[in-house]
């Protein structure tokens, strides 16, 4: 079950050793920026530049001295002494306290939880453990900084008792873990790292094969805890519930360790997400280097145009540049595509300028095989890439060493994450630089008119909703299926559970006999229940001209929208032609292609109301709730060329149509209203669409959830007239657009806020119009094809309407 | 208009979406002490239609027998010699060495017909084209394990070799609720079919057949080193109950593999049963229709519908034991 270490290069667990001062030749981040933006060819001017003083460390001990098995694998790694978060953490495990400890960014955050875990492994051999990772990358991470800590133990323990090696039997359990490692690790492990699927679809429903682990359940870690939101932490706290369930069935109560990056509420969602009270440790003690915040905006392009400089050459300009000043840096995307694309950019920008630089970069996203994710990591850890562009994949907590500047094209959809990304640069108390690039979307375009909204907010409250009827439903099912579910269970699952048992019980799903609910069904519930988002199928790309190698993966719901044929798919910067998609076989067959141009898809949505629950008004106009059905389909792609961005061809598909049923909130201005409109020489419909736009954007921010968690119609044909619907991008629905229907006032003022605040003319990306790049462009049924520049003043003429 | 042909998931759907309507309204959707069952069909508004937690028809008419009692409470049990089964005592007697090289493989009604008995591309059941040839896994024991593992079992007296074979609701971990066994007992066999009448019946089968196993000293099964010994385990170890299985374990598909393996179309139990034994089914339930069969006797009643599983699981178990006459 011990797998050998990756790689050699023992690089410290956490070195927390001052290295402040270590005779390297630091770049003068000052005299970048000065260099950047008096740069002729800069396309963007520096909105805003904010400068956070640094800070020392501050240490601390445990009330009793650790385990001298501990204490000597520590010094091992030059660990001397306890960052004062570390030391309060381990007394409160010990304790046996449900703790959550909120630092920042390489904080050395996983000790808190290691050594009190190890420590019980060590004196008590029945007790386990249990990690949870968000992600499979994760997981693996922090299964080599375990065997770096468990290598460095003495062989021997004290007093005869075997040494951290012998008593920590440890490993990684998830869907790439073989048939028979699985068995081995459910027969001996006593420290299991996995992740929440694979604890709901893969241990859970088998509990009885792991009695022995579940009895011996003293510790399980929740690490990234501020991942666990919306949707996904929804799902989590509802599988914590059923993992407490279990244990409790086995005699054991396990003590959590939540880590989590920096939120508004993390006690607050830490007892959310466990149903029970946990306490907080946020006195970071680590050190902190100075850093330098700046913002760029991408200037308005010359002539009266609408659209503004490109954003991601604008990056790569920024990305660039640090590279050229000795700075290891990583840029962030919002999307694969893009980074892909600025890979691209980057390699022919440095390809004139620095050749051997542009050897030194390289991609990283989601749809990676693991070993090249692995590779490029090492790589970063050993300086041997001077830089790296990836998706949030790199964000989470894998450790990838000290990286000196980190470049964001767009602000990541919340605080909480501009914060994890910034934080990549600076590890160890060095100054660093972190640059955002504002998209031309509404709300990077509100941040760069109002940097003192980002740093004067304290991060995003995290939010999740355990008792939302759709997600109860699922667990409950696969609760009962593990556990017949008595009247204590209320207490796991929360007041709504009983109404939800009886509508299960309704449809046959569970049977309740003697007080006790059982299954009663031949299918395996969490089979068809993911947690992450509306599939969990993925689709292969296959080369085939290389004898069908697999190049990378791609989740079944954006498939269409991505690897359709004629599609081209970039990956590691080299260019596929996707020769034919295999929806029965889920894969794509692609071949290499040098093109000049990418492909964006062109969607048709379709949405059909099949009943109303709530009514309504908003600016005494009708708003309703209820339940839709959207079905949508990738009906062609356009080819678009690079940098100019000018479209250059449009090619119809042919793809099968996918299907949501959801829940929608839709407005439907009257008819006196519509007049109006026209009457000023407006287009209603024009108006609509902008006002669609602005929604779809802006309720994020209110909702608490991504942009693609909801999606915006505007459609005539379900009322007759034209109205705007928003919907959740949720099977069954998760309350976004409950929460629209609830705030839709406010929610039309922060629209209209942003739209007459805008400095364009006739609207431009960052208000009424959808932002460039989204990964699929909407054609709307009620606007004809095309590429809707929707009517400014018409959206601001129906705001003020429905606002006063 | 009449809508009463509306699928399940939209009703429930609708009946999550009231849920959340109540529950955004801060509505009193919650029914203090639903749990209790008071008060619980008033509130359902749909008019309830959940049964009380006895199961109105029972099984007695269709399967006599009676209802034992465990510490973790009530399971029905249906007792019967094979002699009442089946009349003819040479197909039952007990085994004897050496019947092996007098099995003349291949289903009767075919070898009457055609002079030629490798005729296997033809369906035993229905005379039409097979499906190809023996697709089975190819990992199977090695022969000197199978051939260990018949000798320890014909050490141990019959009378404490117990053939088992189990009936679940669904595929993984789902419920056990019908337990066959078949024992020697000097002049004849006992069958007995342990029946959980609902999902909570289901720990003392399990009790029961625990007791049971814990006085034999050989089990007999087919797949069950894959499917009924885990399955047991798993389901013991869900509701806490000690489980001992004896030492020997002669899982006859193995051991069929082994003999007969490029002789059959495949090595299913109903395949050996119609090649080897030579025996056709009638009324026989497939294999993946019981679970569905005993979660809408669970939900409805109606006994009548589990009458072919039951057939089918004493069947199997009989064949067990003719399998194994011809396998030594």
């Amino acid at each position: 079950m011990k797998v050998l270490p990756l790689f050699e290069s023992a690089a410290p667990l956490t070195a927390q050793t001052s290295t402040t001062d270590v005779a390297r030749g630091r770049p003068d981040f000052d005299a970048l920026l000065a260099r950047l933006s008096a740069d002729p060819e800069s396309g963007s001017t520096l909105a805003h530049v904010e400068r956070l003083a640094a800070r020392p460390a501050r240490y601390g001990a445990p009330a009793r001295p650790l385990a001298p098995e501990l204490r000597d694998a520590l010094l091992a790694l030059g660990v001397e002494r306890l960052y004062a978060h570390q030391a309060i953490a381990v007394d409160r495990a010990r304790a046996g306290q449900c703790t959550c400890v909120v630092t920042g960014t390489a904080s050395g955050k996983s000790l808190c939880y290691h050594l009190p875990v190890l420590e019980r492994l060590l004196g008590d051999a029945e007790a386990t453990g249990l990690y949870l990772f968000p992600t499979k990358a994760l997981t693996q991470d922090q299964m080599r900084s375990l065997l770096r800590l468990v290598e460095a133990g003495p062989a021997h323990g004290v007093g005869g008792r075997p040494g951290l090696r012998e008593s920590v039997r440890f490993g990684v359990y998830d869907g790439d873990t073989s048939q028979a490692a699985r068995r081995k690790l459910r027969e001996n492990a006593n420290l299991l790292l996995t992740n929440p699927d694979m604890l709901h679809q893969g241990i859970l429903p088998y509990h009885a094969k792991w009695a022995r682990f579940f009895g011996g359940l003293r510790y399980v870690v929740v690490d990234e805890m501020h991942v666990y939101r919306g949707v996904f932490g929804s799902h989590q706290a509802l599988v914590l519930r059923r993992l407490q369930r279990v244990c409790r069935h086995y005699g054991a109560d396990p003590v959590f360790l939540f880590c989590s990056a920096t939120v508004r509420n993390p006690g607050e969602h830490a007892e959310r997400l466990l149903g029970r009270p946990v306490g907080v440790v946020d006195e970071d003690g680590s050190p902190r280097g100075a850093r330098t915040i700046a913002f760029w905006n991408p200037r308005l392009m010359d002539g009266a145009g609408v659209e503004r400089h490109s954003s991601n050459v604008e990056g790569t300009r920024l990305f660039a540049a640090c590279l050229g000043a000795g700075a290891q840096t990583i840029l962030f995307t919002k999307a694969r595509v893009v980074a892909e694309l600025i890979y691209r950019y980057a390699r022919e920008r440095l390809g004139e300028t620095a050749p051997a630089l542009a050897e030194r970069i390289k991609p990283y996203r989601a749809g990676f095989l693991p070993e090249e994710r692995r590779a490029i990591e090492r790589a970063l850890f050993s300086g041997e890439l001077a830089g790296v562009i990836s998706t949030n994949a790199l964000e989470l907590g894998i450790d990838v060493g000290s990286l000196d500047a980190s470049v964001l094209v767009g602000f990541p959809p919340t605080v909480a994450s501009t914060w994890q990304q910034v934080g990549r640069a600076g590890r160890q108390g060095d100054p660093a630089l972190a640059m955002v690039v504002a998209y031309d979307d509404p709300v990077d375009q509100y941040l760069m008119r109002h940097p003192e909204h980002f740093f004067g907010q304290s991060p995003e409250a995290a939010v999740i909703d355990p008792g939302n009827p759709y997600l109860l439903a699922s667990h409950l099912a696969c609760a009962a299926y593990e556990l017949p579910m008595g009247p204590g269970d209320e207490e796991w699952f929360g007041p709504a559970a009983s109404a939800v048992r009886r509508a299960l019980e309704e449809d046959g799903q569970l049977r309740t006999l003697d007080g006790r609910a059982y299954w009663a069904s031949s299918e395996f519930p969490a089979a068809r229940v993911s947690l992450r988002t509306l599939s969990d199928d993925t689709f292969t790309i296959v080369d085939a001209t290389r004898d069908n190698a697999v190049v990378g993966t791609v989740d079944a719901i954006s498939a269409p929208e991505l690897v359709y044929p004629g599609a081209i798919y970039l990956h590691e910067g080299e260019s596929y032609y996707v020769r034919q998609l295999d929806l029965e076989q889920k894969s794509a067959v692609v071949e290499p292609r040098v093109t000049d141009y990418y492909t964006q898809p062109v969607l048709d949505t379709n949405l059909l109301v099949r009943g109303e629950t709530r009514a309504a008004e908003v600016g005494g106009q009708p708003l309703t709730l209820g339940p839709v059905t959207v079905s949508w389909a990738t009906v062609g792609m356009k080819k678009i060329r690079f940098y100019t961005l000018d479209s250059i061809g449009y090619t119809p598909l042919d793809l099968p149509r996918l299907k949501l049923e959801t829940v929608s909130a839709w407005l439907a201005p009257s008819r006196q209203i519509r007049s109006r409109l026209s009457a000023a020489g407006f287009k209603p419909v024009e108006a609509l669409a902008g006002v669609r736009n602005l929604a779809v954007t802006v309720l994020p921010l209110l909702a608490m959830c991504e942009p693609e968690d909801v999606g915006g119609v505007v459609d005539h044909k379900n009322l007759g007239q034209p109205a705007i619907f928003l919907y959740d991008r949720y099977p069954g629905g998760l309350g976004f657009c409950e929460q629209a229907f609830h705030r839709f006032a406010e929610l039309l003022s922060a629209c209209l806020q942003i739209v007459s605040e805008c400095p364009c003319e006739r609207g431009c990306p960052a208000c009424v119009g959808l932002p460039i790049l989204r990964p699929a462009q909407q054609q709307d049924p009620d606007l004809g094809s095309g590429w809707p520049m929707p009517d400014k003043a018409a959206a601001i003429a129906l705001l003020r309407e429905l606002v006063a | 208009m009449i809508r009463d042909a509306e699928p399940r998931s939209t009703r429930l759907l609708k009946r999550l979406g009231e849920i959340a309507r109540r529950r955004s309204e801060g509505g009193e959707w919650n029914g203090a002490g639903a749990w209790s069952g008071a008060g619980e069909p008033a509130a359902e508004p749909t008019g309830s239609t959940l049964a009380p937690t006895r199961i109105p028809v029972g099984v007695e008419e269709i399967l006599p027998g009676g209802e034992l009692e465990s510490p973790f409470g009530r399971v029905f049990l249906h007792e019967r010699l094979r002699s009442a089964v089946e009349r003819s005592p040479g197909r039952w007697a007990k085994p004897k060495r050496g019947q092996r090289a007098k099995v003349r493989v291949g289903p009767r009604w075919m070898w009457e017909a055609d002079p030629d008995p490798w005729r296997w591309d033809l369906d035993p059941e229905t005379g039409r084209p097979a499906p190809p040839m023996c697709d089975e896994p190819p990992e199977t024991l090695a022969p000197e394990v199978l051939h260990e593992e018949l000798e320890r079992l014909l050490r141990v007296p019959f009378e404490r070799v117990l053939y088992l074979d189990l009936e679940t609701g669904g595929l993984g971990s789902s419920c056990i609720f019908l337990a066959g066994t078949m024992r020697w007992v000097g002049e004849d066999y006992v069958l007995r079919q342990y029946f959980a009448r609902h999902y909570g019946e289901e720990a003392a089968l399990i009790e029961r057949l625990a007791d049971d196993l814990a006085t034999a000293d050989a089990v007999v099964t087919f797949n069950g080193k894959s499917f009924d010994v885990p399955l047991l385990r798993d389901r013991a170890a869900r509701h806490l109950i000690p489980l001992s299985l004896p030492g020997v374990h002669a899982d006859l598909l193995h051991h069929s593999r082994a003999a007969w393996r490029g002789k059959v179309p495949n090595c299913r139990l109903t395949t050996l049963e119609a090649y080897v034994c030579q025996r056709r089914r009638s009324g026989d339930v497939p294999g993946d229709e019981v679970p569905g069969l005993y979660h809408g006797f669970v939900r409805d009643g109606g006994g009548e519908r589990l009458i072919p599983v039951f057939h089918h699981n004493l069947l199997d178990v009989i064949t067990m034991d003719e399998l194994l006459r011809r396998l030594i």
